[in-house]
Order: C-alpha cells, then structure tokens, then sequence
C-alpha cells in the first residue's frame, strides 16, 4: 500500500530519456498518465510565470496567457492551492467562469484543462497542467497519478533551486521526504531566522542537506532541537 | 460489568463521551477545518478512554501515512507515527481494515523497531482502530496506553473513529473516490501549513511546537478565524489578517 503509486510514477519519470530536461520529462509522463495531449510545469512567483516547460509550444502559449490574463484553470490553481478541474472550455458555464481563457484554450484545442498546484503547505512553486482536445472529466485515478505528479515534480523543483544535479532524481523521489510534518516545522523555523518565504526556507534546508551529505529530515532535526540555526550558519 | 480477566470496568463516563461527539458534530458544523477536528478528538480520546496519547493517521493520495491529528505534539510521539510507514500496527490496520491490538510490544514480534520505540516511551499497549467509511480504510486511529485498555473502550474508540471518517469524508468512498482523494489531499495540506507556521511562531517567541500550536489556537479563538486561515496569514506575514498581527507578541 505505502507509497505504491508514488514508487510506480517515480520510477516511470526517472525511465524517461534522461536526455530530456526535467520538465519535458514530467510532460511526457503527465501527458501519459492523464491521457493528454499537452502538458505544462510552470514556476510561478508573485502571479507571474518565470519558467515554462511543455510538451509543445502550444502547451507554453497556454500557460503564458492564462497567467497574462488573469484567468484560467493554471492560474487559479496558484491563487486558491486547490486542483481546477475544467472539463469543458466549449460549455456555456465555463465561458461564464473563464471568460478570457475559454476562447484563447478553444483555439488551441484544449477542451479539458486540469491543473494541479505545485505546493507544500504554503509554499507555492507554481502548476503543473494537463491539456486534452476531448471534453470530459479525470477518472479517480487520474486525478490521483496527478496529485502524485505535481508532488514529486514540487520535489523535483525544490531540488533543482537547491542546487542539486538534476540527474539526480532519485533523492527528491524518496517518499514523503518533504511532507513530513518535521521538515514543514523547520521551514517555518528557517523563513523566521532569515525572515525569508516559506518557500525559500524549504529551498535552504534542501540544500543545506545535500552540501553535508544528510537527509532534509536529519536536518530538520537538528533545527528544530537548535543544533542548528541558519541565521548563525550566514554569520559565519 | 465485569470483564474476563475479572476486574471491574466502568465504561467511559457517559457526559464525557457524549461531550466528545457533541463537539465532533459542532466544530464540523462550525466550518472548522480538519486539522483542528482531529487535534480536538484525538485530545478527546485521551480524556475519555484510559490512554496516554492519541494521533490520527490518514492515507495521503501519495500512499503515505500522515499524522493529522495528535493528542501532544513531542517529537517522539511523531516519530512513532512516523516509523509506521515502515512498520506497526497502524500499516497492519490500514492494510487489513481490522483493529490491531498489541499488549506484547515485543521485540521478536511482528514489528520490533516500532515496538521497542513504544515501550522506550513508557507505553505498554498500542491500538489500531481503522478509520473505515463503506469498507473503504482511509486511515486509523492510534491509541498508545501506559496500561492495557478493556474491549469496550475499543468499541468506544471505533465508535469516535467512524464519527471522524464521517467527519472526514463527508462522501461515500466507494463513489466518489475522487471526492475523498481530495480531501485527503488537502487535509495533509493544511497540516502542512499548520506546522509551517508553528515553525515560524516557536522561532519568534522562542518556544516548542506544542506551545506554538497553542499559540496558533489562541489567536484563532481570539479573532474567531480558522486555525487553517491562522496558520496560513502567520506564513505569508499577511498582517490584513487580526490574528497575524495579534501574533507579533505572544499570546498569554
């Protein structure tokens, strides 16, 4: 049971051709997972697109105009930290809901838009999106695979900010690494001690780990138990 | 009543166990989110039942067991939910669907890290009730205890286990998995978010992660806002929200 899917999609992103960047990795396997035919990763700071990787260009355009204008599944999904579920652009109510976006994913054959947030409590990094030309809804599972695809693309993007090599998956892939309530306290500790967002603090943490060679949990550890306090660590 | 071994049990005190529901059914209704649900009934339970501590697991959409709700905050608690990933009677519950009773804690038995992890704190018995909903398990109830507990305080943990899963769920699993997988999702979210801000209080007031949490319900209580919301203006510095600016002094 503990950790089945999460072991099952890891393994097949890592099976991915390696020499893909990491974001067109996690569209390949979205894209297959979740029966697309586009999907996105995008970070996101401040209601604002810094980094768009996608199966497609269209699938960037997509991406692009809904956080320009505002208005779209991938942008609300940022705002509210919830998956948005569109499963029909062409219906009247989803006109209604998103009036800007509609006709812009309309042209691009994005019937159904599914965005899943990339988060960790309140740390947000950005949305991860699948695209597909059919209107209709994501079986459970699907929705399921894709609340494990936008995890272990979090990790893997927490990861890839701390400087880790991005051929190294395997670390940001381990189970529950970051969701454990532990690292979470510590994060919280760390953003206080160097009055920086939360998700800096996750970003710190990771990194701190892999330059002394311990697992983020051990240090947490020594964080919470004030081993370690970041805000000694820069003075020195 | 009497039980096998011929000692005399008085079940829970009546007004208590009502008292336990009655709050279940009113926070949910209160629009309390379900951190502090299960922070209250896991409290509950050690109010009512003859145990020393209380942690509410779920099954996060990742396959992972996530501690949700707990009666005391100490890092060895939660590394005694914690190692149950791995192995111990909450894994064997949530796989099984059916209650797990362990008054041996023996360390040839069949999980002897977790069991020698209990007994180094003190405990002598560890329950595993299923938090179950249409024969569908989405997580358990854990009950550690400094001396073995009767059968019928079982029955009354199960009783508070299927009032939570209600509570939960709010769905029938079996036909909107989606439904439920959301709410899991989202519930180990605010955890989440709940222990980020307890992280950043215990930095700035310079205390432990029990007290911050008390910290957090205060504010909660004193501004009427949701400890989820709480945690969420304490992580972002949103000083819009009462509660957050309340909480640049701690809150005696």
């Amino acid at each position: 049971m503990t950790g089945d899917r999460w072991r099952r999609i890891a393994d097949q992103i890592e099976d991915v051709d390696v020499s893909l960047s990491l974001g067109r990795r996690f569209c390949v396997v979205v894209s297959d997972l979740l029966s697309a035919d586009k999907a996105s990763l995008a970070l996101v700071v401040n209601h604002a697109t810094s980094w768009i990787e996608g199966s497609d260009d269209a699938a960037v355009i997509l991406d692009e105009q809904q956080f320009s204008l505002g208005d779209g599944p991938s942008f609300l999904a940022v705002d509210s930290l919830a998956p948005v579920m569109a499963i029909d652009m062409n219906s009247p109510e989803a006109l209604r809901r998103w009036p800007a976006f509609a006709p812009v994913a309309i042209r691009h054959d994005a019937i159904a838009v599914f965005s899943f947030p990339l988060r960790v409590g309140e740390a947000r990094l950005g949305v991860m999106s699948a695209y597909r030309s059919r209107p209709g809804e994501l079986t459970a599972a699907e929705y399921a695979d894709g609340l494990v695809l936008a995890s272990l693309a979090t990790m893997a993007l927490l990861q890839q900010q701390a400087g880790v090599s991005p051929g190294d998956l395997a670390a940001a892939f381990l189970p529950g690494v970051t969701h454990q309530s532990p690292v979470q306290l510590a994060a919280g500790m760390v953003s206080e001690q160097l009055d920086i967002p939360i998700i800096e603090a996750l970003v710190r943490l990771r990194a701190y780990a892999y330059s002394h060679e311990q697992s983020v949990n051990s240090v947490a550890r020594s964080v919470i138990s004030r081993e370690l306090a970041f805000h000694e660590e820069e003075e020195q | 009543m009497t039980t096998s071994t011929g000692t005399t049990f008085e079940l829970p005190d009546a007004s208590q166990l009502a008292a336990a529901f009655v709050d279940l059914a009113r926070s949910v209704n209160d629009g309390k989110d379900m951190v502090e649900v299960f922070s209250m009934l896991a409290e509950r339970c050690v109010t009512v039942l003859s145990v020393a501590a209380c942690g509410i697991l779920v099954i996060d959409p990742i396959g992972e067991l996530e501690v949700i709700g707990s009666s005391n905050h100490s890092a060895h608690l939660l590394d005694l939910f914690q190692v149950q990933n791995v192995e111990g009677p909450c894994l064997q519950c949530c796989r099984t669907g059916e209650a797990v009773i362990d008054t041996e804690l023996s360390e040839t038995g069949p999980w002897p890290g977790f069991a020698s992890a209990a007994r180094s704190q003190g405990y002598l018995a560890v329950y595993a009730v299923p938090l179950a909903a249409r024969g569908v398990v989405v997580g358990a109830l854990n009950l550690f205890a400094h001396t073995a507990i009767q059968d019928e305080e079982i029955a009354v943990a199960q009783a508070l286990a299927d009032a939570a899963t209600i509570a939960l769920l709010q769905a029938d699993p079996r036909e909107d998995a989606l439904v439920v997988t959301r709410r899991l999702h989202m519930v180990v979210e605010e955890r989440n978010t709940i222990e980020q801000a307890k992280g950043i209080l215990s930095q700035r007031f310079s205390i432990d992660a029990e007290e911050a949490s008390v910290q957090l319900r205060r504010a909660g209580e004193r501004t009427g806002t949701r400890l989820v919301d709480v945690a969420t203006a304490v992580v972002t510095r949103d000083n819009s929200y009462d509660a957050a600016r309340l909480l640049a002094n701690p809150i005696t």
